[in-house]
């Protein structure tokens, strides 16, 4: 991909991330004062000013608005309300459970939600298409909170079979990554099927057959390349979103990740907290969307000129 | 040499039978929906804070809310040396969490500029600290266990004040140590039988008995609170066993508790009213008929049947029994009378013009269902409401009379066990209504004279006065007296207190 493009792609994800934690910053002090959140009413005036003098929150909003982006080039994410300790310190330490819970959703997600969407492709209208689809409308269906209060009920208090809530052993992993993998697999079966049909209805696919190829082999060396587009372009933004989409399990499942935290941090309007996440999940899912972009290039050579940008 | 090799198998069996035994104390987990964001009582005046409170950090003089009388703490003994002199006598051989020794000179540090701020009210802790110390002129240390306290004038309620929430006196040497009054607040040294061992905001706090306590040792090896927001998650983890007790556990998920071997519920209502102030700013609000027209339509026998199973009770007044001399049982307290609150509204001119009436989602144990039934019951005797929905407390203090408020929900715990930490603290003078101008407080303030009288008939005949006044302008409606339920598993013997303490003490925990 030309560099200009690479470029002017990471020039316009730079913007974003600004926007969404410009928003952020607005949006957070005009819903709610955090010196109440965290001293509640009842306290004295003075100590509602004491805290607000302390943190720098009697300053006009513009003025806190440079402080903390000029911090934040200096690297300082600001410090947590509970116990002024480091922001960024903060959410590092809930980060590894978080992804930990990420990458086996992910694994499960792609590993069953997308061949199960080609298998269903390769056998259109057939029992097992449909079974396939019952399935992944029921999954997707189904809220996540839901999901993970049925499995506790379930698999935990019923059978007594796994953990119900927290991260200490290998058990307490499953039910989470189930609640969150079942939904998201769906997804991908489901798209997975729409774009192979798409391709497996292409003349390209009818040349390739005509010349002589197997339909296992056609499918192999010409279908599955060009169904991959479209699936890595969901890919990208499901990974992205993932540390924001886990927010319902981890508090249902009261797991110790980002997730949890940031709902936690939202109640008390801890601020430097929320944004760090929110500069976190922002930065993820442009770094996501930019190697989508150039994973295009590398999959598509049509788009390698920049001129699909 | 036989003998020797005996010994040491003598004694090393006795060391695997002594660990064993301390082994066999076991850990006890707390799911809880919150976390104290400090540690310190003067850090933060909420329950989840008070939850974990004596169980760290001691009062000098200790109130055992089971006998409802006070006695020993860290002071062994304590007399009036004049009518504004308090002398204590520190307890020999206490020992803080940091193996420091815990003398009057903990006390003097404590209370004077350097945390709460007797002096110079500038303390770290002042802000919060001095709605329940304001008497206090002085404290000092006057030798290793002696210390005064002298107040401003004779104050009836200076044992009450030492014995009751705040008056927990922390550890001095470490709280200079760490310097830092946000960092002290989640590394808080105290003198109690469980000392904090490990701090995670918002996902729990660890406490670990306290082997060099100075009363009867910690019945657990541990406490450990752990966050759970969800409820179904909280009680499925009572039944498995993850969990020994779980708190904000609502009525209607009683049975799921009860129906399960090994699993009952706890608790009950506590030291506090709920309430809802009227700002009498609101157009409609302002003639107190109206405001009288509110209370007098609420069932809220009724309300407690719907709501709580009928598990609380109707106060007589905004007061509490647990005030012993100071109750007056025989004050008249709200009653149920719409065919009146009819009448009231008419006499008043009120047409219908609209009040709002914000609340949280059931930051207060069932409020989303009752303000539903208020309502419902307001509406039958001719009120408007408007229920609007809030994030946080903040939207609800917000944008106040200019948007239409004109009732919110409250909650009043009884400080210092008396009509002064309640009724007084919410509506007097520096109460948050009077502070924010909801009412005109002057006929109440002036009712108040006597409240601080020595002698307890003075304060009684204040008290009845200003409760008199209280029902007159109705400043507020009050409704229940607040319960807080628990799930716990009946392998523990614990007793929930009245207030929002969970006392893990050895003489309110055992081990079945």
């Amino acid at each position: 991909m030309n560099p200009v493009v690479i470029a002017i792609k990471i020039l316009r994800a730079l913007i974003t991330v600004v926007l969404l934690v410009t928003f952020v910053f607005v949006i957070l002090r005009l819903s709610g004062d955090p010196a109440v959140q965290m001293l509640g009413l009842e306290v004295s005036q003075e100590a509602l000013d004491e805290f607000r003098h302390r943190w720098g929150l009697d300053r006009p909003i513009w003025e806190q608005f440079l402080s903390f982006f000029w911090n934040i080039l200096h690297g300082d994410f600001g410090q947590s309300f509970i116990g002024g300790r480091d922001a960024l310190a903060v959410v590092l330490e809930r980060l590894p459970k978080t992804l930990q819970l990420m990458g086996l959703t992910t694994i499960f997600t792609f590993g069953l939600g997308i061949p199960a969407g080609i298998y269903a492709s390769l056998h259109r209208n057939t029992f097992a298409d449909r079974t396939i689809m019952g399935l992944t409308v029921a999954s997707f269906s189904l809220p996540n909170f839901v999901v993970g209060i049925i499995l506790i009920m379930v698999l935990g208090v019923t059978f007594r079979l796994l953990p119900t809530s927290g991260s200490e052993t290998a058990l307490h992993y499953i039910m989470p990554v189930i609640t969150m993998a079942t939904a998201d697999a769906a997804i991908f079966a489901r798209f997975s099927r729409s774009a192979m049909l798409e391709v497996l209805h292409a003349p390209f696919m009818r040349t390739a057959r005509a010349k002589g190829l197997m339909w296992g082999a056609a499918v192999r060396r010409h279908a599955l390349p060009n169904a991959s587009i479209p699936i890595v372009t969901v890919g990208g933004i499901y990974v992205g979103r993932q540390i924001a989409a886990a927010t319902i399990t981890e508090n249902v499942f009261a797991w110790p990740g980002i997730g949890k935290l940031l709902v936690n941090s939202v109640q008390l309007r801890d601020l430097a907290v929320v944004q760090c996440i929110v500069i976190l999940v922002g930065v993820t899912m442009v770094i996501t969307n930019l190697l989508v972009d150039l994973a295009y290039g590398w999959l598509d050579p049509r788009t390698r000129t920049g001129d699909s940008k | 040499m036989k003998y020797k090799y005996l010994a040491i198998v003598v004694a090393a069996s006795m060391a695997c039978i002594g660990t064993a035994s301390a082994d066999s104390h076991p850990d006890l987990t707390v799911a809880v929906t919150k976390l104290a964001r400090h540690l310190d009582p003067m850090g933060q005046n909420a329950n989840v804070n008070e939850r974990v409170g004596e169980n760290i950090v001691e009062n000098l003089i200790r109130y055992n809310w089971k006998t409802a009388t006070v006695q020993p703490g860290l002071a062994t003994e304590w007399k009036m040396i004049n009518d504004t002199t308090l002398e204590l006598k520190i307890r020999d051989g206490v020992k803080c969490h940091d193996g420091t020794d815990f003398t009057a000179e903990d006390v003097e540090i404590m209370f004077g500029p350097k945390r709460y701020g007797t002096e110079d009210a500038n303390g770290p802790g002042y802000a919060i600290g001095k709605a329940f110390f304001s008497t206090i002129k002085e404290v000092k240390a006057i030798d290793g266990n002696k210390v005064q306290i002298v107040t401003n004038e004779p104050d009836p309620l200076l044992i009450n004040r030492l014995s009751g929430w705040m008056g927990q006196v922390p550890c001095a040497d470490a709280y200079l140590a760490v310097g830092d009054w946000d960092k002290w607040g989640q590394q808080v040294v105290g003198t109690g039988p469980y000392k904090v061992v490990s701090v995670k905001p918002g996902e729990s706090h660890s406490l670990e008995a306290f082997d060099a306590y100075w009363g009867a040792k910690a019945p657990v090896k541990s406490v450990t609170f752990k966050v759970v927001p969800e409820t179904a998650a909280r009680i499925a983890g009572l039944i498995t066993g993850e969990f020994d007790i779980v708190t904000e556990i609502q009525p209607d998920q009683f049975s799921t508790i009860t129906d399960n071997d090994g699993t009952e519920i706890g608790g009950g209502a506590i030291r506090n009213i709920r309430f809802m102030p009227y700002d009498t700013r609101h157009p409609a609000l302002q003639d107190k008929r109206v405001r009288q027209a509110l209370n007098l339509a609420i069932d809220r026998e009724l309300l407690i049947k719907a709501v709580f199973n009928g598990m609380s009770t109707v106060p007589n007044g905004f007061q509490m029994e647990s005030f012993g001399d100071m109750y007056l049982a025989e004050h008249n307290g709200a009653r149920f009378d719409p065919e009146k609150a009819r009448m009231l509204l008419k006499e008043a001119g009120y047409n219908g013009e609209e009040i709002s009436f914000r609340y949280l989602k059931d930051y207060y144990t069932g409020e989303v269902s009752t303000v539903q039934i208020l309502e419902q019951m307001w509406s039958d005797v001719g009120f408007n409401i408007k229920l609007e929905l809030k994030e946080n407390w903040g939207q609800i203090q917000e944008d106040d009379v200019a948007e239409g408020r004109g009732i919110i929900n409250w909650s009043g715990t009884a400080y210092l066990n008396d009509p002064v930490g309640q009724v007084r603290r919410l509506f007097g003078p520096d109460g948050f209504f009077q502070r924010h101008n909801y009412w005109d407080g002057s006929a109440f303030n002036a009712a108040s004279d006597g409240l601080m009288s020595p002698d307890l008939n003075t304060r009684k005949a204040a008290f009845a006065k200003l409760l008199a006044v209280w029902e007159d302008e109705a400043p507020a409606g009050y409704l229940y007296v607040l319960p807080m339920f628990y799930g716990k598993s009946t392998d523990f013997n614990w007793t929930a207190s009245d207030t929002g303490l969970m006392d893990f003490r050895a003489d309110n925990l055992s081990v079945n």
